[in-house]
């Protein structure tokens, strides 16, 4: 094998495919980034078995063929070349040599041959959607997904498609969010499947976030498939229930209160200085007609009273949340204004953008001992 | 010893539990008096044993069997923990009388912070004396007082003198106390630290002071810095009052060794039950249960998991503990088991997705398990797990 490339190209591949090297697999190659040049492309492509992403780069083949180079190896090497091209030549079967610049690495390499091939991908339609709204769609879902690895359905975002939406939902059965948005064109039957966490990280990592790409994804089989440009990632679905989450939202919310959101958020930051001594963190919320207070206390430490203007379209309430579920959901919006509801009681509150009714966080409240 | 000079003063009850029983039977004041499980018990040890039963070669934590065989003619008792806590809450309320500031060690010990209290005693013995006559005049027994600028020194001179000694360390005597003390009596030296020691031929602690502390720490890390602050009398500890609890559990030392399935199935769910209750009454929540697993070799370990929400009823902690203790690979009979809850807190996160029927309850039982500990309402699976408990104590 023998082929040319830019750097600069090489660099943004191996930047895709590097993340899903597998770190402490006792299949060895696996270690490895695969490279397979022919037809003026370079393919790369890593594995840890849950996670592939696959790339394509432009190349001049010299001479086609295919070998696998300790990924670890490989990105760092590049990444410290300074030439313009870099060059690769199979020296025999277990030694490649890199180029570039008076640079000259001499690498073994892994056996090609024991590197999994990816899945074929069945001949269907992707679904299409703009990046930058599906990046947003995960940025605002991803916050509430479960780390308890006992609970394993919800180590992912559920992604729903129906007619002509994508719904995705997270929750770790204490809070949830909710987000949707409109596919580029209608399908038919509803699918709902669960994407794990880090797959969405790595996925939207990747994302250019420029105005006009899309990004398309499929289901095949129990793999979940993404493709943007020339990089394709193909995961593992999580399998298991989703639990029923419109038995989350609330109904009717009482107390309807809309607050500037980085006024709220800078609030609820300094109260939780208070607060973050104690097991766990909580604030006090307390909704007047036009006041919304956040208030802390922590024996050993001591204690927060702060106020935001704003307006109670509902009655007045209170209600004590975790000051992190509300923090990540207003780092999570952007939108200039939100609604903070209180629920009744001890039931469930929830906050919205203002002006956007795609999105819905839902959050449980403490019993304050 | 560090320039602002603290006074720590130590207070050790002597066989405190048969000086208790000794209250209440005086014809036992001058025997050899064994406190501890039932002479046939085979697993009992001995919990307390008087000063004359001592002389047999009897201590504490000895098999009592071994204890019978050592001292024929002594007078064994089985424990009565409530009295030794009544006697003890009047204790340590005298303590809290005397001192600014006290951490209670135990049941029948102490630390009292008495610094800036010294000019009401005429001297540091006075001091010591006076605090001995109040103790005996409050509960009628004796105790062994230590006073010295730190905790690690303080609980060293409470034992030179026992019983009803009291020793004073200062900086005038604090290297002819401390020298010649085998290292394995300094604070947090096991017996790794002093074999670890040994194989460099410190055996005492005048020989640990040859030491550099770049040595030191170079064998034990962080710990060597506090080796070598020991070894010079030096122990920066605060006395520190109790703050809340940090954990809550239970555990039981079964009468014999248990296959590990017959200890889940059969023990595992009476001491779920115990820590629910105490959860209750104590008006707490927890997320990380830990089991603890004593094997008959006395290898123990521990393993933990912490849940999403807190666990609220008898069922969540089972179901937690099942899990983990399923999970132990180990197949050496079980000597004990113990389930501990920590991340304690007195707020509850409550759930999106829970049954709010089965909330309900469970808050109802808590208010009338905290109004009345005693109260007898439970749920039926609670109950069930109880009477499965009440089968197994009968013949």
């Amino acid at each position: 094998m023998e082929f040319t490339c830019r750097h600069q190209a090489l660099m943004q591949g191996l930047t895709a495919v590097e993340r899903a090297v597998a770190s402490n697999s006792p299949r060895p190659v696996l270690a490895g980034i695969y490279l397979e040049a022919k037809d003026n492309q370079l393919r790369m492509v890593a594995t840890d078995l849950e996670l592939s992403i696959e790339c394509y780069v432009p190349a001049v083949v010299i001479e086609p063929g295919k070998t696998v180079l300790d990924g670890k190896v490989l990105s760092q090497i590049v990444r410290k070349l300074d030439s313009e091209d870099v060059a690769y030549t199979s020296i025999d079967a277990a030694m490649g040599r890199i180029e570039g610049g008076k640079a000259r690495f001499s690498l073994h390499t892994l056996y090609a041959d024991e590197f999994p091939t990816l899945p074929e991908l069945p001949n269907e339609k992707f679904w299409r959607i703009s990046q930058n709204v599906f990046k947003r769609m995960v940025k605002q879902t991803i916050i509430a997904v479960s780390t308890d690895e006992a609970q394993p359905s919800l180590n992912g975002v559920l992604l729903e498609v129906e007619n002509d939406e994508l719904r995705m939902v997270a929750t770790d059965i204490n809070r949830l969010a909710f987000k949707r948005a409109k596919l580029a064109e209608p399908t038919e039957a509803l699918t709902k499947h669960i994407v794990p966490a880090r797959t969405l990280q790595e996925l939207t990592r990747l994302l250019s976030g420029e105005e006009d790409s899309e990004l398309e994804f499929m289901i095949a089989g129990t793999q979940v498939v993404f493709k943007s440009g020339s990089v394709t990632i193909i995961s593992r679905l999580i399998e298991g229930e989703f639990p029923e989450y419109r038995r989350a939202f609330p109904q009717t919310q009482p107390t309807r209160f809309r607050v500037n959101r980085t006024a709220f958020l800078a609030a609820v930051e300094r109260a939780s200085l208070i607060a973050r001594r104690s097991v766990p963190p909580v604030v006090k919320l307390v909704a007047t007609a036009d006041n919304l207070s956040v208030s802390s206390q922590e024996a050993q430490v001591g204690q927060v009273y702060d106020e935001v203007g704003g307006v109670n379209d509902g009655e007045p309430g209170e209600a004590t949340y975790q000051a992190f579920y509300i923090m990540e959901a207003l780092r999570a919006m952007d939108t200039e204004e939100v609604i903070m509801e209180i629920g009744e009681g001890l039931r469930q509150g929830s906050m919205r953008p203002v002006g956007e009714s795609d999105y819905l966080y839902v959050l449980m409240p403490v019993r304050v001992g | 010893m560090s320039k602002n000079s603290r006074t720590v003063v130590h207070v050790d009850m002597d066989a405190f539990f048969c000086a208790v029983e000794t209250l209440h039977h005086p014809e036992y004041a001058g025997k050899c008096l064994i406190v501890g499980g039932y002479k046939d018990a085979p697993r009992a040890v001995v919990s307390s044993c008087s000063y004359e039963a001592r002389r047999y070669g009897v201590h504490s934590a000895m098999p009592i069997a071994q204890a019978a065989r050592l001292c024929p003619h002594g007078i064994f008792v089985p424990p009565n923990m409530a009295l030794y806590k009544e006697v003890s809450a009047k204790l340590h309320a005298l303590f809290r009388q005397i001192a600014p500031v006290v951490e209670p060690v135990s049941i029948d010990e102490a630390f009292l912070d008495m610094t800036g209290c010294e000019h009401f005693y005429p001297d540091l013995a006075g001091m010591g004396r006076s605090i001995q006559e109040q103790v005996y005049k409050t509960t009628g027994c004796t105790a062994s007082i230590g006073i010295a600028p730190c905790k690690f020194l303080a609980k060293l001179a409470s034992d030179l003198r026992k019983p009803q000694g009291l020793y004073i360390i200062t900086e005038d005597n604090v290297d002819a106390v401390l020298l010649p003390l085998p290292v394995n009596k300094l604070w947090g030296v096991g017996e790794k630290t002093t074999q670890a020691l040994a194989r460099h031929s410190i055996y005492t602690v005048a020989e640990l002071r040859t030491k550099s502390q770049a040595w030191l720490q170079s064998m034990f890390g962080s710990a060597g810095a506090q080796l070598y602050a020991l070894a010079r009398g030096i122990d920066d500890r605060p006395v520190e009052p109790p703050g809340p609890a940090k954990s809550i559990g239970h555990e039981v030392t079964f009468a014999v060794d248990l296959p590990i399935r017959k200890a889940l199935n059969e023990e595992l769910p009476a001491i779920a039950q115990a820590v629910a209750r105490r959860l209750q009454r104590d008006g707490r929540y927890g997320r990380t249960v830990m089991l603890k697993v004593r094997f008959s070799d006395f290898t123990t370990l521990t393993r933990q998991h912490t849940l999403p929400n807190s666990v609220v009823s008898v069922t969540d902690i089972l179901r937690a503990a099942t899990s983990l203790l399923k999970n132990v690979k180990e197949t050496k009979p079980v000597r004990l088991l113990g389930i501990y809850i920590t991340d304690l807190s007195k707020h509850q996160q409550l759930s999106l997705f829970a049954d709010p029927r089965k909330q309900k309850i469970e808050q109802l039982l808590r208010r009338l398990k905290q109004q009345d500990p005693n109260c007898p309402i439970t749920t039926a699976t609670a109950f069930s797990i109880r009477q499965t408990g009440k089968r197994k104590e009968g013949p």
